[in-house]
Parts: structure tokens; C-alpha cells; sequence
């Protein structure tokens, strides 16, 4: 049986058991290559639930605006630590949710897919082992290695796999091992300090403060960001570059220990900023600083909501 | 500095502009002490009061960098003297991370600093505000962060004067 | 009417004279994100392949932060100061659907009672030069042509640029603004009647494409009764409440408006907003009357094709697919409009508000 179709049964499943009130799951969107979260809360519906390569979101986002109901949700190995990290913060019941996890090798690229069919219209996309063949309207058939097509933040994944799936739809894939600290970031922690600032400097030049990275966060759930809040007026939303900064350096210094790396804001971004450089920065420092890796076990609270006696405080006169 | 950032003017008379939030309890008192003492110390720091380094948000940083402060220091009890007990325990991991990660994109290191200054320490208490001192002097005026559409044009400033002013 | 023909090389040369004297907007790319932005280096240049550059033009006549005067508070009194007045400007290769964008700008803005001083101001020395795609056929969300837009439609602009298959392009020249702007440039060749008849031809080939399939009568007619419909969740359930399709739509247009001080000089500005943020309504009691993702998303259409639409007589969209091109959750425009299409007319009495002041 294929994943696909596991995941409609079980879907069905929980929904005409009452188990569930309502499966979020993604469904195929305009295109081939497109795929849209889904609410299902009909049994008869659940044929309308898709998994594969273009399954990009991180629908633990949803969760906390259904705080209460009981849900279950599609989670890729990235999203399922969104959803873990939401229950160690208490957003979310560990008893209202079910977790259906998705082995996952990677998303693909939109950007990748259109190099490679030279903006042809795919009519038709097939996974099959590594390879990905995209049937175009035109009738012409192009093929893609998959290691190719999926985002930059695919190929350095650590979870492939879900951990705490209360159903495992499709089988585990393998789980090559990654380098401790992204490439990315130790280039530019050995350059000079006046080529870290232009290049954040650029980076943060391209924002236009539409907030899709902070409304695709999983981990950005505040209900009062502090970026709407006016009185104190901690914000300003101007193009002034300082401001831009101001937004992407409190909203990096919230998320630490917080995020997970899926990837979400950064595909999210309309003008590609950086934002997987300095969400990597902090996850590494987190890593090295307090050991700490967020939403793999729902019993440790994240790092900046406690201490131990003894961290360290070298950097301290 | 870079070829492309704003050439501000290091004058001969330039003297770095630092904000200082001290916590009331320990180095507040520590200032105190070594104003009572009579122990000479660099005048570029302007102190904030606050109830515990705990409570320094990393946006007030942030927005005394915006502001065209030179040089932020952050100065709090000794671990396991906080009066409010573990308060200095949370600033020091957030401290930590706000340190590495302004220094990851390209603020001076050196430009926010932080310190433990209990209240009998009124000599470490100058000394930290020496070498704090000495080392924004040697980073020249701060530029990085700074806000300018605070800044009014010259051509519309004559037209803003007040017969008050 | 005037027509000059250049090479590439002739087009970098009137680019490079333009930019000595006034500030020039132009398609750039920014590490592969095409953006309309001000051209700093000719060799930044870069229309994109169907002319639409990821972000708008829209920024180039309505910044995202523009003063609207500068102020100093004193003991007891309190002076205000204009901004510098705005400086000459070209946008240079603005897209048909993106010019016409602007004209909905020009309209919001330019409306009697009060126009928009400041904008006007803006507009009046801003010089647009259009730009002429001459592709087949393009991506399925960009719908110009279905809101009756061609590719090579040069209303509204001062200057006309169409790139050619031989690599030349024709400049048309169709105001006495855009004559004035060539003098900076100093003399250019006429376009030979090759050259001309093809912009014929291009320009016949893209008017035949357009078919104006959308209605906005009809939207305008359905909405006017969608007050209450279900349409608006299953667009809500998805919609995470980002700024992405508002800011980059080339016709939105809606702000905030903020006191920046420091010391006792600041300015007040005008900055960004949408109805998309939660905070967009909300009233200095705290108090805020729509705070449904649901009401946001049927506000968003309603402005676009309803309100907007009867109000002044343009739609309010220009059918860029931009928003469906960057909308994280694929959420599709087109679809929607679809289905507002496809609903129940409107009945008598379902006591939706006749204008925006009773949401």
C-alpha cells in the first residue's frame, strides 16, 4: 500500500471513530508541483490528503489556533519538532493531537524545478527512487535528481524521520550523517567583522518587513508580538535598515532555542533573505552553549526559560 | 569599518557616548561606592537604573545602539547573589546569546559589554568603566545600527527653530 | 508622435545620462529575486523574462516609509517643517499591468476632496517608461490579459520601450513629459518602418491574447452580496496572515501613520500596512473590530473588487499574480475569483454594507 494511501485510511479512520474533529494535511494545489494545506474534517474527504515532495509546509503552525479541538497533523521529521516544542511550551495537549509522521528525504525547490524545465508548465510530477520526472504540458519529459531539486536546508537534515509518530505513514528513510555546524556559518564566523556587517547588512536590505517568515513560525505563536505592540512602541515598522535589523535580531533572539530549522520562513521569503544563516547560527550556539536541541523531547524546557548554576560567563569583566 | 558605511567624523574632541544599565542592589551601589570613594573614572557613561540584570531586554541593547550610543555595558550581581535570586542566572544565558549573535553579524566585539559589580566593588567598578572606555575609543563612534530617519535634513532644520530654542 | 530605435548599447548610453540627472528606478535582480528598485550600476539592469519583477513598482511612487512633515516640540510650542520636495524620478521599464497599477494609486490618492499632496507631488515629476513583453504565452497565475491588459499596452505611459527580436529596441515616445526626459539624453535615431511595423505586429499579436474573461461587473455584483458567505473560511483556515500579497501587490496601497522622535525633533511618517496584520484596525481604545483572519481575507477581495471597484471605477487589481506567485500557502487568487463567479447571485436583503464606513 502505498504512503498516500495509508494516510487516507487512517485519516478516514480517526475521523468517522471521532477521534479526531478535524486532519490537517496538505492537498495538491494549483499545479503539479504545488501542494496546499488541507483541513479535512469529512471522512469522506480524506481522498483529497497528498504526500510527497512538494508537502513543503510546516503545518505545525496551524496547531495553536486550534488549541482544543482534538487534531491530527501530516508532520515531516522538521514540523514533528515544532509540534514536540509546542507541547513543551504548553500550547498544545499532548492528548489532543495525533501525530501522523512522514518519512521525508527533502522538499523540492520551486526556483530549482523552474531552472530545470526552463519555466515549461509541469503537468504531471513522479517520484521515482531518486528521481523525480516532471511530465510538461508541452508533452516533453525532464528528469531531476532529486538531491538537486530540494531546498538548501533538505540536504543538511538531521530528522528525516519522525520520532514520535502516533502513525508512520510510508517507510523510514535512510538518515545519512550530518556536520555538527552548518558550513554556512563557519565561513562567516571566520571572517572579518566588517564582512559579517556587510553581509547581514545586505541581507537585511532585501526585507520589506512583511512578517511571512514570523506568520509561518510555528514557534511565533504570541498572540501580542511585540512588533504590533504600541504601547511600549518597541518597533517601529520602517524602511529604515536599522529598523529592518531591529525586527530580524529581536525575532532571532525570541525564536533561540525555540527554533528548529524546517525551513519554513526561509522558503516563505518573497526576497530570499539569509534567514537559514543566522537561524543556524543560533541553533549551533544553543548546541554548544547549553547542549540543548529544541523539540526532540518534550520534557526539557528550552534554554533561555531556565539556567544551570554553573554556565559559563567567561565573556563576563 | 567598510568602504561603504558613513564616514562619521572622528574628532580629536570625540568622546564615546556609553549607556551603562546597572542593577540597583549591587552595581548601582558599586557606582555609588566609587563616587563616595572619590575614585577617578573616565565621565563617558550615563547610567540606567534597573531593578535586576534580569530585567534588561535585549530591545533596550538594541535600541541604545539605534539611538547612536558608542558603547552599551550591562553590569549585575555575582551569580548566586542576585536579590531577586536567580534573575542574573536568566541574563547571563541571554546575555550569551545576544553577545555571539551581534558579533555574528557584524557588530564590533567590544561594542556591548557586560560585567559583575557587587556593591563593595567600587574600584572594579571604575576599572570595568576604564576599559570599557578605552575600548570603545579604540572602536571610533558607533555606526552600525544607528537610526537615521531620525535624523532631520539640514535644509529643514533652520525652518524648525523656535523662539525657545 | 516620435519613435527612436537603440541597441543595446545606445540604451545603456540613455540609461547612464538619465542617471546623472535623476534618481532611476529599474528592473534589478537581487540574489535572483527580480526587484523594481533604484538602479545604481547599468550593469544591474535586468528586465525579467515576462516583465514583472518580484516586487512592484509601487515603491518607486509610494515608498514604504515616505515623511510627511518634520516637527520640533518645544516648552510650549511646536513648529512643523515640509519634507525636502521630491525629486525627479524614471521609472524605466514598468510592465502594462504595473502602469496600470499605478493609475489606481493615481486615483486613491488623487481623490477630490483631499488628494494626497505629497503623493501628487510625487507622481508629477515621475516619468514612466512602459515596457513591451512580446511572449507567446505566459505563467498561468499572471492574468493581465484577462483583465482586458495587453503586454504591449502603452496607456498611461510617457515613453514606450519595446524590446525586439534583433535586439534592438524601439522607444515611442507618447508625452510631453517623456519628450522632455529624451532631451537629458541628447539626440537618438529614428526607428526605421522595419522596426516599426514589428512593434505593429507584437503589439496586434498581444491585444489578440487579451480577453477579458474576468468580469468585474459581475464580481463586483456577487460580491456585493458575499458579505456572509463561506467563502471567506476556506481562504481563512489556510491564510497564516502574512504581508506577502499585499506588499507586493502593485496596488495596494493602504498605510500607518507613525511619529518618529528622537530628542525633541521628529518627523511623522507614513509607512506600509495591510489589512492582512491583525493591528491594522485596531483603535487607540484597544479595541478591534475585526480580528478574524476570516473578516481580513473577504476584506482583501472586497476592497480589491467590490468596494474599490464601484467606488472609483477601477478595479483594484491588474491581474499581476504576484500575490499567487508568493503567497506561502497557495492561496490563489484566481480560484477565488472563480468562485465568486460561480456563487448564487446576491438576494434582496442579506444586510451586507453598501459602503466601507458600516463594516
Amino acid at each position: 500500500m502505498s504512503a498516500e494511501t495509508t494516510l487516507r485510511e487512517i485519516a478516514a479512520d480517526l475521523l468517522g471513530t471521532g477521534k479526531v474533529d478535524v486532519v490537517v494535511g496538505y492537498r495538491r494545489g494549483d499545479g503539479a508541483l504545488v501542494a496546499t494545506p488541507a483541513f479535512v474534517s469529512d471522512p469522506a474527504e480524506a481522498d483529497v490528503l497528498v504526500f510527497d515532495v512538494t508537502c513543503e509546509n510546516n503545518l505545525a503552525n496551524y496547531l495553536h489556533r486550534l488549541e482544543g479541538r482534538k487534531v491530527a497533523v501530516v508532520v515531516k521529521g522538521c514540523d514533528e519538532r515544532s509540534v514536540i516544542g509546542l507541547i513543551q511550551e504548553g500550547q498544545i495537549a499532548r492528548d489532543d493531537v495525533v501525530i501522523l509522521g512522514t518519512p521525508c528525504s527533502g522538499v523540492i525547490d520551486p526556483e530549482a524545478t523552474t531552472a530545470l524545465t526552463k519555466g515549461g508548465e509541469v503537468a504531471e510530477a513522479v517520484q521515482e527512487g531518486a528521481t523525480l520526472v516532471l511530465r510538461l504540458s508541452s508533452g516533453e519529459e525532464v528528469l531531476g535528481d532529486l538531491c538537486e531539486l530540494i531546498h538548501p536546508g533538505c540536504r543538511e537534515c538531521s530528522v528525516r524521520n519522525p520520532r514520535h509518530a502516533d502513525h508512520l505513514i510510508g517507510d523510514l528513510v535512510d538518515q545519512p550523517s550530518m556536520p555538527d555546524v552548518s558550513p554556512d556559518v563557519t565561513r562567516v564566523e571566520a571572517m572579518p567583522t566588517g564582512k559579517r556587517w556587510e553581509y547581514f547588512q545586505r541581507e537585511m536590505g532585501k526585507c520589506i518587513l512583511c512578517f511571512a517568515c514570523r506568520s509561518v513560525c510555528p514557534a511565533c505563536y504570541c498572540n501580542a508580538c511585540f512588533t504590533d505592540s504600541s504601547q511600549p512602541k518597541w518597533m517601529s515598522k520602517s524602511s529604515d535598515p536599522s529598523d529592518t535589523m531591529f525586527f530580524h535580531l529581536t525575532r532571532l533572539l525570541h525564536l533561540t532555542g525555540r527554533c528548529t530549522g524546517c525551513g519554513a520562513c526561509v522558503r516563505a521569503c518573497p526576497v530570499n533573505v539569509d534567514l537559514r544563516l543566522y537561524n543556524d547560527k543560533l541553533r549551533n550556539d544553543v548546541k554548544d552553549v547549553f547542549e540543548f536541541e529544541a523539540g526532540l523531547d518534550p520534557e526539557i524546557p528550552a534554554p533561555l526559560s531556565c539556567f544551570r548554576l554553573d554556565d559559563k560567563d567567561d565573556f563576563i569583566k | 569599518m567598510t568602504a561603504s558605511e558613513p564616514q562619521v567624523a572622528e574628532t580629536p574632541e570625540w568622546e564615546p557616548k556609553i549607556v551603562a544599565f546597572l542593577c540597583n542592589w549591587c552595581s548601582y551601589a558599586g557606582a555609588d561606592l566609587a563616587g563616595v570613594s572619590r575614585i577617578q573614572y573616565p565621565a563617558n557613561v550615563r547610567v540606567i537604573r534597573v531593578p535586576c540584570s534580569g530585567r534588561v531586554n535585549p530591545m533596550f541593547i538594541l535600541r541604545a545602539l539605534q539611538q547612536g550610543v558608542d558603547g552599551v555595558l550591562v553590569s549585575g550581581c555575582h551569580p548566586g547573589d542576585c536579590h531577586y535570586l536567580t534573575g542574573n542566572y536568566h541574563a547571563r544565558r541571554r546575555f550569551a546569546v545576544l553577545k555571539r549573535l551581534l558579533e555574528f553579524c557584524g557588530i564590533e566585539e567590544g561594542r556591548v559589554q557586560f560585567s559583575w559589580v557587587s556593591a563593595s566593588e567600587g574600584q572594579k567598578f571604575a576599572d570595568v568603566v576604564t576599559d570599557v572606555t578605552e575600548k570603545i575609543h579604540q572602536l571610533g563612534p558607533a555606526t552600525r545600527l544607528v537610526k537615521h530617519l531620525w535624523d532631520v535634513p539640514s535644509s529643514v532644520l533652520a525652518a524648525l527653530e523656535t523662539d525657545e530654542s | 508622435m516620435e519613435h527612436k530605435q537603440l541597441d543595446k548599447a545606445s540604451l545603456a548610453a540613455l540609461l547612464t545620462s538619465l542617471m546623472a540627472e535623476q534618481t532611476v528606478f529599474a528592473p534589478v535582480l537581487r540574489d535572483g529575486v527580480s526587484t523594481f528598485d533604484v538602479l545604481a550600476d547599468i550593469g544591474d539592469l535586468a528586465f525579467p523574462a515576462d516583465g514583472i519583477p518580484r516586487v512592484a513598482p509601487k515603491q518607486a511612487v509610494m515608498p514604504r516609509t515616505e515623511v510627511l512633515f518634520y516637527y520640533r516640540l518645544g516648552k510650549n510650542t511646536e513648529k512643523m517643517a515640509p519634507p525636502p520636495p521630491a525629486e525627479p524620478q524614471v521609472l524605466f521599464g514598468v510592465h502594462p499591468c504595473d502602469v496600470q497599477a499605478i493609475k489606481v494609486l493615481d486615483a486613491v490618492f488623487g481623490a477630490e476632496p483631499h488628494p494626497d499632496e505629497l503623493y501628487l507631488a510625487r507622481r508629477r515629476v515621475t516619468t514612466v517608461v512602459g515596457l513591451g513583453v512580446s511572449q507567446e504565452s505566459v505563467p498561468q497565475h499572471r492574468f493581465f490579459e484577462k483583465m482586458g491588459i495587453s503586454s504591449m499596452d502603452a496607456r498611461d505611459c510617457d515613453l514606450f520601450l519595446t524590446p525586439l527580436a534583433d535586439e534592438t529596441y524601439v522607444l515611442e515616445v507618447l508625452t510631453e513629459q517623456g519628450q522632455q526626459l529624451l532631451e537629458l539624453a541628447g539626440e537618438l535615431p529614428c526607428a526605421d518602418a522595419v522596426a516599426l511595423a514589428n512593434v505593429g505586429k507584437l503589439r496586434k499579436a498581444a491585444e489578440e491574447r487579451v480577453t477579458r474573461e474576468i468580469d468585474v461587473d459581475v464580481l463586483q455584483e456577487k460580491l456585493s452580496g458575499m458579505f456572509e458567505s463561506e467563502m471567506w473560511a476556506g481562504i481563512a483556515d489556510k491564510c497564516v496572515g502574512c504581508g506577502a500579497c499585499a506588499y507586493l501587490c502593485p496596488t495596494c496601497h493602504c498605510f500607518d501613520i507613525q511619529d518618529e522622535r528622537r530628542g525633541d525633533t521628529g518627523s511623522r511618517v507614513r509607512n506600509w500596512d495591510t489589512c492582512q496584520f491583525e493591528e491594522f484596525t485596531k483603535h487607540a481604545s484597544g479595541h478591534n473590530p475585526r480580528t478574524s483572519q476570516h473578516g481580513r481575507a473577504r476584506q482583501r477581495i472586497m476592497h480589491k473588487f467590490e468596494y474599490g471597484y464601484r467606488n472609483f471605477g477601477i478595479p483594484f487589481c491588474t491581474g499581476c499574480g504576484r500575490c499567487i506567485g508568493v503567497c506561502p500557502v497557495n492561496n490563489n487568487l484566481l480560484t477565488m475569483l472563480d468562485g465568486i463567479r460561480k456563487s448564487d447571485p446576491p438576494s434582496e436583503s442579506d444586510g451586507s454594507p453598501t459602503s466601507p464606513d458600516e463594516l
